[in-house]
């Protein structure tokens, strides 16, 4: 070996042995049932589980994993295979949509008030107000990336239903697709003291034959944690210079020819 | 020093194996078959979202020096890490373990990168805390 190729390696010995800094357990897997909290006592205040706090959601990019095959209308599958030659709307700093806008990164602040909860997304700068005073659906309101979201309360679960969402987000990186005639019903619940479980069931008649449910569980972020701003356009060479690419975002490398009709397992 | 870099570093890349599942397109810009080490003082350090740009000229064997530009990780979980534009910016030679951009211009995607006796996993096709992630 050669005198840079020997130092060139002890760079690389010393980096591999001195990272990462701090080991992050890996997120938890996409579920279709709550799982067993681990025991710690939930807080609570008005008399129900108080949802209140910073969380540190991850990435979950295939969150229909564990319900596939999806039971793919015609126009539904279409979409799906579609992704292949589209660039991901999050790409372009489109807001993320629901319930995209909980598997996507970065951490994001609860705040439980006696009629709405406020959530606020670091990811995009984004923020949801759902109101829990028994209000309906604004009718006369434009669709919109984010929707229109009312919530009640079940018990000490919150359930917020969104509707009038347009067709421009997508469900995931996976490229899980969804039409304009989405209805996302979410079911918020704090398990325990550090754990939150999130599940949403995507009712779209249009890309769907019927409903179907994923969920997750959310840890409680470290206490100094605060929101941080996150401006996706601020200076985002990958989109300015034209880098990116179409297809899905994690990587399943699929082309839209290896799925076949009606409702194949994903790749 | 870029040859003999991308063939000592390669065997390395395989060992520190970051996934390359990326929240932006990776693909579409770096080549994940073409890692590469390099050695440099910091000139610019962009520390904004959604990913740190990080400017660096690089010394070569002959005595020239080649000015690079790589993508780090993204600021927030860099910030949350205990990182700062400031840690970058300290004067000390930076080292970055990364993959070559496709069309042969010299910027990088840092995996990770060391400056005095710090070290960070920083891939830049991850988005969200705490770890790169």
């Amino acid at each position: 070996m050669t005198k840079p190729l020997a130092s060139a390696f002890a760079i690389a010995v010393s980096l591999f042995a001195a990272a990462p800094v701090r080991a992050q357990p890996p997120p938890s897997p996409v579920l279709t049932e709550m799982p067993k909290p681990n025991g710690t006592p939930v807080p609570r205040v008005d008399g129900r589980a108080d949802l209140s706090g910073v969380w540190n959601k991850a990435i979950h990019q295939n969150t229909s994993r564990p319900v596939e095959p999806l039971p793919f209308t015609s126009a539904g599958l279409e979409a799906f295979n579609e992704v292949a030659e589209l660039i991901d709307p999050t790409s372009r700093c489109i807001l993320p949509g629901v319930p995209r806008v909980n598997n996507s990164p970065y951490p994001f602040q609860i705040m439980q008030l006696p009629d709405r909860v406020v959530f606020v997304y670091e990811y995009m700068h984004n923020f949801r107000v759902i109101y829990t005073d028994g209000r309906g659906h604004r009718g006369h309101w434009e669709p919109s990336l984010m929707g229109d979201s009312v919530g009640r309360w079940d018990g000490d679960t919150l359930v917020i239903e969104t509707v009038n969402l347009t067709d421009r987000t997508w469900l995931d990186d996976h490229g899980n697709r969804h039409s304009d005639a989405l209805r996302v019903t979410e079911r918020w619940r704090r398990m325990s003291a550090d754990e939150l479980w999130y599940e949403a069931t995507i009712d779209d008649p249009k890309f769907y034959t019927k409903p179907w449910t994923t969920g997750w569980v959310i840890p409680l972020a470290p206490k100094e944690w605060e929101i941080m701003e996150y401006a996706c356009t601020d200076n985002n060479k990958d989109l300015y210079d034209g880098h990116l690419q179409p297809g899905s975002l994690d990587g399943s490398g699929r082309d839209g020819t290896a799925i076949a009709t009606p409702a194949p397992p994903r790749l | 020093m870029r040859t003999i870099s991308v063939a000592c570093a390669a065997a390395m890349w395989i060992a520190l194996a970051a996934p390359l599942s990326a929240h932006h397109s990776f693909a579409a810009q770096f080549d994940g078959s073409k890692p590469i080490t390099l050695q440099g003082a910091v000139t610019k350090v962009e520390w904004r979202n959604p990913h740190i740009w990080v400017y660096l000229d690089v010394k070569n064997p002959d005595g020239s020096v080649t000015a690079w530009q790589c993508e780090g990780g993204a600021p927030n979980a860099l910030t949350r890490q205990g990182w700062s534009r400031k840690d970058l910016e300290s004067g000390e030679l930076l080292t970055i373990l990364g993959y070559l951009a496709k069309d042969g211009s010299k910027t990088c995607n840092a995996r990770t990168w060391k400056v005095g006796d710090r070290s960070v996993l920083a891939g830049s096709n991850d988005g969200g805390p705490p770890a790169g992630r």
